[in-house]
Formats: structure tokens, C-alpha cells, sequence
């Protein structure tokens, strides 16, 4: 049932991360055909920032703030009928859709910003906590490199050996155009891209000023996704399941408190206080491993920003329990249920289970396949041979820093297997894995889900969200762009530079500057996250420390006569905190 | 890298799009660069000029994963094309005279090839709609690239007297109106554009 409610072709490549399910669906490779690199940690630095990028969205997802999020994009399914009822009063399931839109609105730039600050600036560093993020690429990247160096008793950490690699890869071709490609979008774009990822890193230069710790960019990065998402308080703001039956506030009232809770008290309380903020991190987040997802309560105390109590505990657990009633229908994959799992490269198949119980998934037209026995539970009770449409897909079991290949027929999980060991089904991964849908299945849904979100013509649902929503698009705008181009002196940033970022982005305003664009992008990689010399970038991009020095100098004239801001910090041969 | 069709190969990495850049100008941008200039770090500027962003589907709700894939798609034709114009520059460069005027002095190799490949880029993108250069075209928009304060009728007339005295006044002035209003396929495309304080500058297209 499916295949039809899919967002294009089967086979069609497929990039993002689903906000409900928080599945990670990337088909850029075929897992089967790096099977080898995945079982031994030595993945290509061409999928770096694709990991990078989608790890940080998962993990922002792995949150109270992220549950809560996805609940409240499904919650208006939870009653079809109520939602068609509703679209005259506002009060229940329609509000909760247009709350949605509207919180999605602002959260986005956040999100994106965190996961670009991941790909071009965020760097392992002295500090004893390691990012769910910097911990997965560790394992995927670099984990050869590390125990071969061990092996020849050098002491090097994992992090170490992944610095060294992230150093390397940021700095290739390829992630140059990247950057290119991000410097040159839309501020106003609704992606949000570029404009959280100025947002943030505004706000780093602004944290490290108050806190040195920060310097360590993987820190900083593991500590906003914990700040900003981790908070109990918004999560409960955000969605409160009573809202989802019926509400009589003031809906104009609610956005004004989740505006000002957000871009006003929250981020007052974060500079005023980040010293002191960043300590109870350290101390809570290494009482666990990275990739931990599950941190009981009894035997931690969180800290104070988390804002956390029993009853925002409870009042979460019931918003997602009321959103997911749909997904509990035999019909529908319990998109819920997996969230814990990160899903790393996936790709279609036919898959077939037969006679015997063996099943064999053939991928790309044949050329790689993956074959072995199905989980018991998972053949049909005739015994019948079935073939179908289905999926194999790599996934990472962080709670265990563990990579399997699952297979599903239709939504179901048929088979797993150990890509280091080759063992299948065994039954860690099975539990692990019961409940996964195959991508394909948790997409159709997400389609449903947003076919669904249909309000009527002249309604004053409709209304109520064209005008919210507008609002939200303004406002969000308005305060990212207040700090992420706030020029040097304090002052709020001109209009019509403005009007030129909206246009184009940074390279727009470096249009007619033959090359600046280029050496802005290949510069700020080089010091992403770090101070780099200009010997070390003229021994990478070729030329003299004299060349580097001479577009350090024209770009910073370029860019401080035009937006008021340094782009780069330079003393003693040395440059760093880029703000593009 | 594959190659698509007997007309195109496609990249999956700048690396290797950049080397197959730089090998097929090699020949020709040995005569025409300023020496020192590494021709790996001309083809790394050259090669945005192909490249694409792999398309992707995703449902309506879904953040997009990171910057998009890219990919580079490099017709034969569009080397062809790239070929030309350097025949076309070099026969402006003239004896002894450097196509991009005031970039030996102030310039330094890192820099020299950042401008050049925009003034390519540029040059490029403009053949590449359908205008027709000469020789003497590429003089004038060489002499304006990478001046950003502009450049008067005079001040460009003088710079190129220098190297060829027989340019005038009124070539300057025609030529300038001409590639400020190129007729193209899409209409017209202004390679050049004037100032209110009637200085010249080259312009994006």
C-alpha cells in the first residue's frame, strides 16, 4: 500500500531526515556496495558531511524537545474527523497542525545551523565529553586508522585520529563547494540554511567570549543541541497534549510566549549564564557514553537549563502517546518507535523469503544482493514463498556503537546482520531493530501525515495559518538575523545589505570581487572551528603565506566596509573565528 | 567518473573534475598564464562553472539533508569552447602585452589565478549564451577585470596604448557600448557596465 503515497520514484535518490520517525534517509550509496568500509571503520571522506550534517539533526531529534517536535507534527492524525470539525473554531486538532507549522518555522534555522556548524566548524577537542555526532564519525571514519596506530603503540584517542581526519576532509574540493553552495543561498530561503548557520556561529563568538571552553567547537556544538533541546520547558510549551483536545487561549497570546521564551529568555539566561551552564553539562554528560540514549533519572541529576521535573516527564510521555494513536493501526508503521536508531545509507530492493525461510534482497537491478535466513517471526505462516518490494538499509545501534545491515520486506523487519562479524539475526540487533519500518514505509506515512494537513478554503484555519505562519516567517528572520548579522559595533545590520543576502547571500555581496567568494569559503574551512597559520593554509591551497595574508586582508575590507563585520580574526601570522 | 553520453563525463568529486580541467587546457595555458600560476588552482576555480547539484525527492516536512550532493558535468563542447576563448585572448595579449592589465604589479600568484579564472568564468558564461568576442573584446574586458574602482574611457584608452597604439578614443567608446548590450539568445547580456560616475566595471552575469 505504500509505493503510492511516496514523495517520488522508488528508485529516486532520496536525502533527508524525517522529523516524526527520525529516521535518516540517505540513498546516495548502496550499503551493500561499502559493506567492507563500514565493517572496518574506513567509510570515504566524501560521505563525511553527509554524516556529519544528518547525525546532528538526529541527534537533535533524540531529545525531549526533538520527541515532542515529532509528536507535534503527527498529533493532528490522531483525530481525521476532529480536524475537519475543527476548522472553524481552531481549538483542537487544527490548532495543533498550525502550531506545528509555526514552531517548525522556528526551530528551523536552529536546527540547520547546528547541523552546518557540524560539517565546517566543529572539531574534537580537550574536553572530556564527545558528541554523539564526533563519537559516530569516529567509529565510521576513522576507527581502522585508530587501532592500526594503536597497534604500533602510538597514544593517540579516537577523537585525535578524527580530528586529524575531519582537518583533512574539510579542506578537499569538494567541501569547498559545498561551502560555496551554502555562502550563496537565500537568507530569507525557508530551508533556513544559511541563516541559522550565521546564527550560530554569532552565538559561538559570542559564548567563547564568556566561556573558554567553548573553544572546543565539539563541545559547543553538544552543548546547544543539549541546551536548546533537552529543555523540559519548551518540550511541555511546544506541545501540551491537552492543547490537542481542546483549547480556548489566546492562539496569537501562545506565539508571543514561545517567541519570547526562545529568542528572549532562553538566550538571555544562555549568555548570562554559560560559565556555569557548560560545568553542569560536563559533569552530566559524561556520567554516560556517547550514543547513550537513555539516562535514567534516579541516578542523574540534571542540569538546572534542562528546567526538568516528574510531571514535564509525564506530560511528555502522554503528548507522544496521544500523537502516536494513529500509528498503532495495523496499516501504519509505528513511526515512533525507532527514533533511537540511526539509520546511515539505505537503498530499494526486491526482496524475496522462500520455501526454506531464506531470504535473498536484491538491490541495484541484481548487481549486489544480500542473502541469509529470516527471523523466524518474520515468514509467512503459510510457509508460502513471498516476494515483494523492500529496502536494505545500514543502521547504527548507538546505545551499542554497533553498525547492522537490515533488510525489510514491505515495512517489515526481516533480517539483520552484523557487518563486522556477519552474524545474523542475532538477537540484540533483532530486539533492537523489531520495531524499525523499512524508510520507504516511514515515508509514505510522512507523506500521509502531510496530505493530511489540508485546511479548508475561506476557513479560519486557513486564516488563522496563512497569518501565522507569516508572522513566524518574519519574526524568525527577524531575530536569527539580529545576532547572525549583527554588525561588530552592535548596531543592527543596514537594510539593504540585508536586501542583498536575501538576494544571493554572502557571495552576492562579493559578486563583483573576482575570487573573494572562493578564498572566503576556502579560508573559513581551513580555520573552522581552530586557529589556522597562514603557512598551514598556503601548504594546503598553494601559493605563499603572503597570498594568504593578501586575501585575509582583501576580504575583511571587502566584507567589514560593506556589513560592518570582521570576517576573520588575524594576528601573528595566525587567523580563526570566521563569521561566514 | 563516467562518461554519460560520447558528449559529457560527469564527476562525483571536484578532485577529479578539476584534473581533467587542467589537463585538457594545459597546452594552452602554459602561453597565457603569469608564470608561477599553478594550473590546479586554475581548474579548482574553473570547474564551478559545471557543477550540479544531484537531485534528491523528500517528503514535504522533511529537512533537507545537508548542501545538496553535487556533481560536475563537463561537455566536450564546453572545453571546446573554453579553447577558443584562450585562442581568442591570446591573439589580444599581443606582443608583450599581459591580458589582465595591472595584476603583475599588484597581484600575487594565488590572486593572479583567482582573477583569471573569473575573467574565464565570466568570459565564458557570456560565449556560452551566444555572444560573439573578438580578439579586441577580450582587450578591453581584460584591462577592466579585477579593477574595482572602475576605469574611465581614458583611463582604459591609455592603458592599452601602451601595448597597441592604435587603439582610439572611439573604438574604446564603441567596443564598451557593444559589450555593455551583448545580443544573445536570452536578449541582451551586459559584460561591462557604467557607473554614475562614468567609470566602467566588468559585470556578473
Amino acid at each position: 500500500m505504500y509505493p503510492r503515497y511516496l514523495a517520488g520514484p522508488v528508485s529516486a535518490r532520496r536525502a533527508y531526515t524525517d522529523p516524526i520517525s527520525n529516521a535518516v534517509v540517505n540513498t546516495s550509496v548502496n550499503p551493500l556496495a561499502i559493506w567492507p568500509d563500514l565493517a572496518a571503520g574506513r567509510l570515504s571522506p566524501e560521505f563525511l558531511n553527509v554524516v556529519l550534517h544528518e547525525t546532528t539533526h538526529y541527534s537533535s531529534f533524540l531529545s525531549p524537545v526533538g520527541y515532542v517536535y515529532g509528536a507535534l507534527m503527527a498529533a493532528h492524525t490522531a483525530d481525521p474527523i476532529g480536524f475537519i470539525r475543527d476548522q472553524d473554531k481552531v481549538e483542537g486538532p487544527a490548532r495543533i497542525a498550525i502550531q506545528a507549522e509555526v514552531i517548525s518555522t522556528y526551530l528551523t534555522p536552529l536546527l540547520e545551523g547546528l547541523a552546518l556548524f557540524s560539517e565546517f566548524d566543529a572539531l574534537p577537542g580537550p574536553s572530556p565529553v564527545a558528541s554523539t555526532v564526533s563519537s559516530v564519525a569516529s567509529l565510521l571514519f576513522c576507527k581502522e586508522r585508530f587501532v592500526s596506530l594503536a597497534k604500533n603503540g602510538k597514544a593517540y584517542s579516537p577523537y585525535d585520529v578524527l580530528k586529524q581526519f575531519i582537518l583533512t576532509s574539510r579542506t578537499r574540493e569538494d567541501a569547498v563547494n559545498r561551502k560555496n553552495a551554502l555562502l550563496g543561498l537565500s537568507l530569507a530561503s525557508d530551508d533556513g540554511y544559511l541563516l541559522g548557520y550565521l546564527w550560530l556561529k554569532a552565538l559561538w563568538r559570542v559564548l567563547i567570549g564568556r566561556c573558554r571552553k567553548l573553544q572546543d567547537t565539539d563541545l559547543f556544538l553538544s552543548f546547544v543541541i543539549d541546551y536548546f533541546f533537552y529543555d523540559y520547558q519548551l518540550a511541555s510549551l511546544i506541545f501540551n497534549w491537552q492543547d490537542a483536545l481542546r483549547s480556548n487561549d489566546d492562539f496569537e497570546k501562545y506565539i508571543e510566549v514561545i517567541e519570547y521564551y526562545i529568542f528572549g529568555k532562553r538566550l538571555e539566561e544562555l549568555v548570562a549564564n554559560v560559565d556555569e551552564y557548560v560545568e553542569q553539562y560536563e559533569q552530566y554528560a559524561v556520567e554516560s557514553r556517547p550514543g547513550k540514549i537513555y539516562i535514567s533519572t534516579e541516578s542523574h541529576i540534571h542540569p538546572q537549563y534542562h528546567n526538568f521535573s516528574a510531571e514535564a516527564e509525564e506530560e511528555i510521555n502522554i503528548a507522544l502517546a496521544y500523537a502516536s494513536m494513529r500509528s498503532r493501526h495495523v496499516m501504519w508503521p509505528q513511526f515512533s518507535a525507532g527514533r533511537h536508531i540511526l539509520r546511515l545509507f539505505s537503498t530499494p530492493a526486491q526482496v524475496e523469503i522462500g520455501k526454506d525461510g531464506k531470504f535473498r534482497a536484491n538491490c541495484e537491478g541484481g548487481r549486489d544482493h544480500i542473502e541469509g535466513s529470516a527471523i523466524e517471526l518474520a515468514r509467512p505462516v503459510s510457509m508460502e514463498r513471498v516476494v515483494g518490494q523492500g529496502s536494505v538499509e545500514a543502521v547504527m545501534l548507538t546505545d551499542e556503537m554497533r553498525v547492522v545491515m537490515c533488510v525489510f520486506l514491505d515495512k517489515e523487519l526481516i533480517a539483520t546482520m552484523d557487518v563486522k562479524s556477519g552474524k545474523a539475526n542475532d538477537r540484540r540487533a533483532v530486539t533492537a531493530c523489531d520495531r524499525l519500518a523499512s524508510y520507504l514505509s516511514l515515508e509514505a506515512a510522512s507523506e500521509k501525515i502531510s496530505e493530511e494537513l489540508h485546511f479548508r478554503e475561506g476557513s479560519r484555519a486557513e486564516q488563522t495559518f496563512l497569518r501565522l505562519c507569516s508572522r513566524a516567517k518574519a519574526k524568525s528572520y527577524e531575530y536569527f538575523s539580529n545576532l547572525g548579522l549583527g554588525r561588530d559595533n552592535g548596531m543592527e545590520q543596514v537594510p539593504q545589505v540585508l536586501r542583498v543576502l536575501d538576494s544571493g547571500g554572502v557571495i552576492r555581496i562579493l559578486e563583483e570581487y573576482p575570487g573573494h567568494a572562493e578564498w572566503l569559503a576556502r579560508l573559513s574551512l581551513s580555520c573552522g572551528g581552530r586557529v589556522s597559520t597562514f603557512d598551514e593554509a598556503a601548504a594546503h591551497w598553494g601559493g605563499s603565506a603572503d597570498d594568504i595574508e593578501h586575501w585575509l586582508s582583501k576580504i575583511n575590507n571587502i566584507i567589514g566596509n560593506l556589513c560592518g563585520k570582521e570576517a576573520f580574526a588575524v594576528a601573528d601570522n595566525s587567523f580563526g573565528l570566521c563569521q561566514f | 567518473m563516467r562518461l554519460t553520453t560520447m558528449e559529457q563525463t560527469e564527476f562525483d568529486n571536484a578532485e577529479k573534475a578539476a584534473e581533467c580541467v587542467s589537463n585538457a587546457l594545459q597546452h594552452k595555458l602554459s602561453d597565457i598564464l603569469p608564470s608561477g600560476v599553478p594550473l590546479s588552482l586554475l581548474a579548482r576555480d574553473l570547474i564551478t562553472i559545471w557543477v550540479k547539484q544531484i537531485e534528491t525527492i523528500q517528503p514535504k516536512r522533511s529537512r533537507p539533508a545537508h548542501i545538496a550532493g553535487l556533481r560536475w558535468v563537463i561537455r566536450s563542447d564546453d572545453l571546446k569552447l573554453l579553447d577558443s576563448i584562450l585562442d581568442g585572448l591570446k591573439v589580444s595579449a599581443g606582443a608583450g602585452f599581459f591580458i589582465l592589465g595591472g595584476l603583475t604589479p599588484t597581484g600575487t600568484v594565488v590572486a593572479a589565478a583567482g582573477l583569471f579564472a573569473s575573467f574565464l568564468k565570466l568570459t565564458f558564461n557570456a560565449v556560452s549564451k551566444g555572444a560573439v568576442l573578438c580578439p579586441r573584446d577580450y582587450s578591453v574586458i581584460a584591462t577592466l577585470f579585477g579593477q574595482s574602482t572602475g576605469m574611465t574611457n581614458q583611463d582604459i584608452l591609455d592603458h592599452l596604448s601602451n601595448v597597441e597604439s592604435d587603439w582610439t578614443l572611439t573604438e574604446i567608446d564603441e567596443r564598451l557600448t557593444k559589450l555593455s548590450e551583448i545580443p544573445c539568445q536570452s536578449g541582451k547580456i551586459a559584460m561591462v557596465w557604467k557607473s554614475f560616475d562614468a567609470r566602467w566595471r566588468t559585470a556578473g552575469i
